[in-house]
């Protein structure tokens, strides 16, 4: 019986950019929220988020992120700060020996990213970075695989687009207008939850949205990317040319047994699916094949007066929530390693910075691992 | 009334296409025809093309790229010499979902960004270049809707699989094209996707969503692929018998040829090497 288990007492640190994560925990009956915290020097606006999301809970507040974690007998750090800030708030409370769920991207700095992987190491603690792994699609493709359905996997694409916007088309500033600022348009962006990007670096989708499909190949192989070759454009959103970061890109990896795999990940524009983007795993095998679309079961809903951005197919049997959480429960009460734990997560750091690399080199790039 | 004689391994396509033909038709010999059609790489081989040629007949290749550049370019020569039309067609080009998709392009869905596309076939494809011919196709299909030739190839082969998964730049624009020889663990059909991302917009014709459900037996449903017909094979014939009545220049079809050679030979050169090739500057495809 599950009432029998500890229930982990669980704190959101910063919950600025994606509260599905903290959402997500808190709907397990295993983890409770018990306080929101955060530093004290941030700005205003991430108070009045970090105020109201405590408030609709009805927890309090504390802006102080080491007293908050101490006086409420924290077992559980759940970080969706700016991105910037992600390994800074997830060490921390991993030094204070608690376990961490921490948004993605893992951060935008190999510094960060080194630092973290070597600290979560040191105190033992369990970590996770919140993924799409647990989407139903993605679990029936793993338990084919897992089965031997089609042998071996050897050869694997995925397509990754969400439509969404970001702001104007490209071409849509005039030349005498001034540009967006990032950060200013992450926080406007907060509004229908596509802040992926929030933090004052700009970043590109490979580095925000990158982490999912390299999180399935990643459990749907258990291979390790080795070498990368990747090409990237601003093609959509005028954001992101002035910025100078990628909305597409394509990426071949050549992975650990002579596995290969390509993905294509983009921000495509919210007029280019009517149901929030064409996400497709294709995998074939030495025994076999698998064609999956990732937002299956669904259900198809269309009416007069529709509102333009609603979605036609709404996902069903969606239990990505309670799988991770019900994974990360089990890590903590085995010792035993989450869906995508800290050196998985910097492992898909790594492929994305020599993706990066390779764009704009134009050569392929060896992943440089910790 | 244009005349065809096609050199085929399988007439009943060609016959059932051409009974949706109204200026033109098929006949029994190449002696009664304008023009000869050679169906598919195995069949198209120089010496018949070039005494196809030098009966004064017109010659269309209903194939992927499958000729030698040096025979490509003695045969247009030949063809100009005899003011004859020598045309090299993919006949995938004439498909019903990929002529609706290429309109699309530079109109609704504004620029061509990215092109995708599978293709898992079920049988070893002849491989005239050293390469299969159906990857080969796909290759000058993303040439052919981009419009632009390939500036830049990178490809990778699996272990242990008869696979290849390729990656094209265009320069603007990308492309990604997995391609299987037979796929296994299958019976009847194999796989095609394609999928184009453009600027304002995006479009895909997928045996995943075209396919139908027969329930037979006790193992699970059967996919049922729903095919397109042979409609492209008379739109191919149709648009040879205006070019021959018109008196058009259908040299680009070769000059397409050529360049997808150029990318074929990048291609092998990545897979031997494991990096990108990059392509000398090539005139626009058509």
């Amino acid at each position: 019986m599950t009432t029998s288990l500890k229930k982990f007492r669980c704190a959101a640190l910063s919950v600025v950019k994606h509260d599905y994560v903290a959402r997500g925990m808190a709907a397990h009956p295993r983890f409770e929220l018990v306080v929101v915290a955060d530093d004290p020097g941030v700005p205003d606006w991430i108070h009045q988020r970090n105020q109201k999301f405590a408030d609709e809970f009805k927890i309090p507040y504390v802006r102080d992120v080491e007293r908050a974690l101490k006086e409420f007998h924290v077992d559980v750090a759940i970080v969706s700060p700016e991105a910037e800030r992600h390994v800074d708030l997830s060490v921390r409370s991993a030094k204070l020996g608690l376990h961490v769920v921490q948004d993605k991207p893992l951060t935008p700095s190999r510094a960060e990213a080194d630092r973290l992987l070597s600290e979560i190491e040191k105190s033992g603690v369990r970590f996770m970075m919140w993924n799409r792994n647990g989407l139903p699609a993605v679990q029936h493709a793993q338990a084919e695989v897992a089965a031997g359905r089609i042998g071996r996997p050897r050869s694997v694409h995925i397509d990754f687009y969400f439509a969404k916007d970001a702001g104007p088309p490209r071409g849509a500033r005039k030349t005498d207008e001034q540009q967006c600022g990032w950060l200013e348009h992450q926080i406007a962006a907060h509004v229908d939850g596509s802040d992926g990007g929030l933090g004052s670096k700009p970043m590109g989708e490979l580095m925000i949205e990158g982490i999912y499909p390299l999180a399935y190949l990643r459990m749907l192989t258990g291979a390790e990317v080795r070498r990368v070759y990747a090409q990237t454009a601003s093609a959509f959103h005028q954001l992101y040319v002035d910025h100078q970061v990628d909305d597409l890109a394509a990426v071949s990896l050549e992975l650990d047994g002579g596995l290969t795999a390509t993905i294509a990940v983009g921000r495509i524009g919210a007029a280019s699916h009517p149901s929030g983007g064409e996400i497709k795993l294709h995998l074939l095998g030495d025994a076999g094949a698998l064609v999956i679309a990732e937002g299956k079961p669904d259900v198809g809903v269309y009416y007069r007066g529709q509102p333009e951005r609603e979605s036609r197919q709404r996902r069903i049997a969606a239990e990505n929530d309670f799988i991770l959480a019900d994974n990360f429960a089990q890590a903590i009460d085995s010792g035993g390693p989450t869906m995508l734990d800290a050196r998985a997560s910097h492992a898909i750091f790594c492929t994305v910075e020599a993706a990066l690399e390779s764009s704009r080199t134009g050569k392929a790039v060896t992943v440089r691992t910790f | 009334m244009t005349s065809f004689f096609v050199h085929t391994a399988d007439e009943a396509p060609w016959r059932d296409a051409a009974r949706r033909l109204h200026q033109s038709r098929l006949v029994a010999a190449a002696g009664e025809a304008h023009a000869e059609v050679f169906d598919g790489a195995l069949l198209t081989k120089p010496p018949a093309i070039r005494a196809a040629l030098e009966a004064g007949r017109h010659v269309l290749v209903a194939a992927e790229p499958c000729l030698p550049r040096v025979e490509l370019d003695s045969l247009q020569r030949a063809a100009k010499q005899r003011s004859l039309l020598f045309a090299l067609f993919n006949p995938d080009r004439f498909l019903a979902s990929r002529q609706l998709l290429r309109k699309q392009i530079d109109g609704p869905l504004g620029s061509l960004e990215l092109l995708r596309s599978h293709r898992w076939e079920n049988h070893i494809a002849p491989a005239p270049l050293g390469l299969s011919g159906s990857l080969v196709g796909e290759i000058e299909q993303a040439a052919w809707f981009y419009g632009r030739p390939v500036r830049s190839v990178f490809a990778m082969q699996p272990a242990g699989l008869n696979a290849v998964q390729v990656q094209l730049c265009f320069g603007p624009g990308m492309a990604t094209i997995d391609y299987c020889d037979a796929l296994q663990g299958t019976t009847l059909t194999g796989y095609r996707s394609l999928s184009l991302i453009g600027s304002r917009g995006s479009a895909q014709v997928d045996d995943h969503t075209n396919t139908q459900l027969a329930y037979v037996g006790g193992d699970g449903p059967t996919g049922l692929t729903v095919g397109e017909g042979v409609r492209h094979l008379a739109a191919m014939l149709d648009d040879f018998a205006s070019a021959i009545a018109e008196q058009r220049d259908f040299s680009s079809t070769v000059t397409d040829a050529l360049h997808t050679l150029d990318v074929v030979a990048a291609l092998q050169k990545s897979l031997k090497t494991h990096e990108p090739v990059t392509l000398e500057p090539a005139e626009a495809v058509r």
